[in-house]
């Protein structure tokens, strides 16, 4: 008889997911999806908004990447008044929000690797549950521990000198931003906030290495763990800079396909519904986003740090570049599908926003005093950039009243939806196949598939708390034979 | 008695969720009432950086809404939760004092103030009944952070409130 596991809650992401897995008679896995349970209709709740709120309002989605909708919002707005798209900003406006994003991308990132990942690369699959996670890993890397802390808040103080507060950050505004970054702020973040030379950029960079070291001498012995985990080829969308260089604040629409061929090739960010249509299925309240060229069959792509790499011709860092070089030599400059390497690209990207954050700081514009620009108001919006989870689109259309009537949203998470099944699906074949019960070592299998995307399921389902995570197992005629819980 | 020098009072939450913004408007009610020694921190959820935080403070009280049946508002002392599964990308407050302790070896006297809440969608603005809580829980926090007493804390924590 068939059969079907359900694997609830995914811990160490948020919202709340089941991952739900079908045997068939003869207990090979047929199907896995993970279900999104919970949708709260944020799309709605903007409309009828003066568009103005719009960079404030958002940041009501998601406590864990305000930024990114804040900045996305504030790109919309910027169209709306008339100071054009991502290029018509006064120079301290536009390098004043790439610092919040790029100190965002670094905490973010920093958080993910440190946090959420590291504990199933320093222990395994199959360690003690009990271990495998961050006290276990300051309990044998303390050093380690404590410069995650310090990395984390660094970005922090970054996204509060930048945006102005930690909560609702009014720093992006519609044709600009409402700050500059002081000398003192800037000295700080250069030698040392607060006089402490560990919060210093230059550490940052170091510690950026270090952490980038450590992930290079985990692959060379676990080669094929990181390589053979949930890889699947897919296509690969990002935005990149006209130029191709990585770009995680603006560009223009490009994909690959598994092959590396072009598929989307740089087109204005404007144009995205040209380019990418979403499928609604049943089962899931995230939607599918697809390549409309390509059908929904074959359109499907990844987004973030793996694709990110995967798309960009090089990264305008010198200390990255190199990273990247290695990165795309592995795979003999064709396209990497190996799930488990986006901790890798997630880590060569946070040296790259390290060393942009230095570079930025560095950068006499920062002090400039022209922080807004002003131009022909029009109805419509459209604001993308690469949040630390991937592309962000943000899309707004608004009356003679300056309220919004329209707003359309595909987050990071949500353009990764198809990849994280397939990832689910590989996970669960390998470890699932030939069982009819659901062992520690096989949730978190399931769970490191899903994790390696870093899904932000409050943005994804527009809903904020934890993400329990519930597997079940079905058999062929759809009876429950077996069902795990964490985190509820 | 005992005095402190350094006081933390870190409200979380949304304040885009109504009364989930509960602990984020009592930690602004406590700043404006410039008391020496105490500073106050906000943030939509907890997470690694405020183990560093907390080991720089002599006493930290966190602020929060909460759903749990409570009369208004209710002080607890916290412990470390030593058997932390870290499940989110934000972290518990017992978590964030086991990670104090663990990575700087401090563990400094932290309290839980639950605000009571009863509504958190997705509208800027407290419910009349997550204000009154939480003004009531603001009174109730100047009045022992005027006293400038660590065990008065401990006292009261004992004692019925609300």
């Amino acid at each position: 008889m068939a059969q079907k596991i359900t694997i609830e809650p995914v811990t160490r992401v948020e919202g709340h997911g089941k991952v739900t897995i079908h045997l068939d008679d003869n207990h090979q896995v047929t199907e896995s999806r993970l279900h999104i349970v919970e949708f709260r209709g944020f799309e709605r709740f903007v409309c009828g908004r003066p568009f103005w709120e719009a960079p404030v309002l958002v940041q009501r989605l998601c406590g864990i990447c305000p930024v990114s909708h804040h900045l996305a919002a504030a790109k919309a707005m910027d169209m709306l008044v008339g100071a054009g798209d991502g290029n018509g900003l006064t120079p301290v406006a536009e390098k004043m929000r790439r610092l919040m994003h790029y100190g965002q991308i670094f905490q973010s990132h920093v958080l993910h690797f440190f946090h959420l990942a590291s504990p199933d690369l320093l222990f395994g699959l199959d360690a003690d549950p009990e271990r495998r996670n961050v006290i276990g890993v300051i309990l044998e890397h303390p050093e380690l521990a404590k410069q995650a802390v310090l990395m984390r808040k660094y970005g922090q103080e970054i996204i509060a000198a930048t945006a102005g507060k930690k909560i609702h950050g009014t720093g992006a505004i519609p044709g600009g931003i409402n700050k500059n970054l002081s000398i003192e702020e800037r000295d700080a973040f250069l030698h040392g906030i607060n006089g402490n030379p560990d919060l210093s950029i230059d550490k940052m960079i170091e510690w950026s290495e270090s952490a980038l070291a450590l992930l290079k001498d985990y692959h060379s012995s676990h080669t094929e763990f990181l390589d053979g985990f949930a890889a699947f080829p897919s296509n690969h969308l990002s935005l990149v800079r006209p130029d191709g260089a990585l770009d995680l604040y603006h560009g223009v629409i490009r994909a690959v396909d598994a092959q590396g061929k072009r598929i989307v090739n740089d087109v204005d960010s404007r144009d995205y519904l040209e380019i990418v249509a979403e499928e609604v299925r049943s089962w899931s309240y995230m939607k599918f986003p697809y390549i409309k060229e390509l059908g929904k069959e074959n359109g499907w792509y990844r987004v973030g740090p793996l694709a990110r790499l995967n798309v960009c011709d090089f990264i305008p860092t010198p200390k990255a570049q190199k990273e990247f070089e290695r990165f795309r030599a592995y795979t003999q400059g064709k396209p990497n599908h190996m799930s488990m390497h986006y901790h890798w690209a997630r880590l060569i990207e946070t040296l790259h926003a390290a060393e942009m954050m230095k570079e930025l700081l560095l950068d006499p514009d920062l002090q400039k005093t022209d922080l807004v620009t002003k131009g022909e108001r029009c109805g419509e919006g459209i604001g993308l950039l690469e949040a630390p989870r991937g592309t962000l689109f943000h899309h707004y259309r608004v009356n003679e009243q300056d309220l919004i009537t329209m707003c359309n949203l595909i987050v990071s998470t949500t353009n990764n939806n198809e990849p994280m099944n397939r990832a689910v699906n590989a996970a669960a074949v390998a470890q699932m196949t030939g069982k009819a019960e659901i062992t520690e070592p096989m949730m978190n299998a399931v769970e490191v598939a899903i994790r390696a995307y870093d899904p932000c399921l409050s943005c994804a389902t527009h809903a904020m708390g934890q993400m329990p995570l519930e597997v079940t197992l079905y058999d062929a005629a759809g009876a429950m034979i077996d069902q795990q819980r964490k985190g509820m | 008695m005992s005095s402190y020098p350094s006081v933390l009072v870190y409200g979380f939450g949304n304040p885009g969720r109504e009364d989930d913004g509960a602990g984020v408007a009592l930690a602004e009610r406590i700043k404006s009432a410039a008391l020496p020694g105490v500073t106050t921190d906000t943030n939509y959820q907890l997470n690694v950086e405020d183990a560093l935080l907390l080991a720089e403070h002599d006493l930290v009280i966190f602020a929060d809404a909460t759903r749990n049946p409570v009369d208004g508002f209710r002080l607890s002392r916290l412990e470390p939760d030593a058997s932390v599964s870290f499940t989110t990308h934000a972290m518990s407050p017992g978590s964030v004092l086991a990670l104090c302790s663990q990575l700087y070896g401090k563990t400094p006297p932290v309290y839980m103030l639950e605000i009571g809440g009863v509504s958190f969608e997705m509208r800027e603005g407290m419910s009349v009944e997550g204000v009154e809580n939480m003004e009531a829980a603001g009174a109730f926090l100047l009045n022992l952070l005027r006293e400038r007493n660590v065990e008065r804390f401990e006292e009261t924590v004992k004692l019925p409130q609300g």
